[in-house]
């Protein structure tokens, strides 16, 4: 009895059923889709980033100074957002690649490595919006004060 | 056999437990943090609604009328943003709160029900890229 006990306690993990298998599996790839996306998305913005722009064509009507000063963006943002974007994008790809490759070849180790990543991917979303977040809170307060001294 | 077949099956050892409680408190840190920006900025359009018009009519060229206009179609759209983020932000933390409760308690029902909502959270992630990509797209040949 205790030892039926003891070995029920050595194998009492939870397993990952069917229902299971197909969730992670839709998960990996919704993933993989987003990540295709982006790396087009970053090929277009560097494509657009290299076009030869006319300098006054870009007035909208009604909208003029505001939309030009909007479109206008300098190569170190451009190619320092896409290279904060393939990081993330980088663990979310090896999240859905080995959870895929975990769920074929019933592959313990490549499953775990998976969760793994999306755990990277999740941090680094995190971290990056922090910065982001007081980056832009110093942003506020600095025309906060110049709006309020006008 | 069928011994056998659940100690060969796919599983939530100590290792993928571990890596899965780890990967949900960042995601339920995500979520909450990207819900209380989108509140703080709310809150920020809320407050500085009245001085918005001469904002935009010093910034830009428009007389009063177009500026109030300016200020519903930003407020229209901050709306439809708000409620795709808020709907976003609640699959991810289910997702998380489900799949954290599943790991500790070692349910295989509710670690389900988590997978579902973060599927759910991909899913529709990647619809909104997918839109975001066509957008681009066109942008990028109408230019």
């Amino acid at each position: 009895m205790e030892q039926d006990n003891r070995s029920s306690d050595l194998f009492n993990e939870m397993s990952i059923d069917g229902m299971g298998k197909q969730y992670i599996r839709s998960i990996a790839s919704w993933a993989m889709v987003m990540v295709v996306v982006a790396v087009i998305g970053y090929v277009i913005e560097i494509l657009d980033f290299l076009r030869d722009k006319p300098s006054d064509g870009r007035r909208v009507e009604g909208f003029g100074g505001l939309t030009e000063a909007m479109g206008n963006s300098s190569a170190f943002s451009v190619f320092f957002g896409i290279a904060i974007g393939l990081l993330i994008n980088f663990f979310l790809f090896r999240f859905a690649s080995q959870a895929k490759a975990g769920l074929d070849g019933h592959d313990q180790w490549k499953l775990n490595s998976s969760f793994s990543n999306l755990k990277a991917y999740f941090m680094a979303c995190s971290i990056i919006l922090i910065i982001v977040l007081v980056f832009m809170l110093l942003v506020f307060v600095v025309v906060g004060a110049r709006f309020g001294t006008m | 056999m069928e011994d056998n077949q659940s100690f060969l099956d796919l599983q939530v050892d100590d290792q993928a437990a571990i890596n899965l409680h780890e990967t949900s408190k960042w995601a339920k840190f995500l979520a909450v943090a990207i819900l209380s920006a989108m509140g703080l900025v709310t809150l920020l359009f809320v407050a500085f609604w009245s001085s918005m018009s001469s904002a935009f009519q010093s910034t830009d060229d428009f007389d009063e009328r177009n500026a109030n206009m300016l200020k519903i179609v930003v407020a229209v759209c901050l709306i439809i943003v708000l409620a795709i983020v808020v709907i976003l932000m609640m699959f991810l933390l289910k997702g998380a709160n489900a799949i954290r409760q599943a790991v500790k308690h070692k349910d295989p029902v509710l670690f389900n029900t988590g997978l579902g909502h973060i599927r759910n959270y991909f899913a529709m992630a990647g619809i909104l890229s997918l839109l975001g990509l066509v957008f681009k797209i066109m942008t990028f040949f109408l230019q």
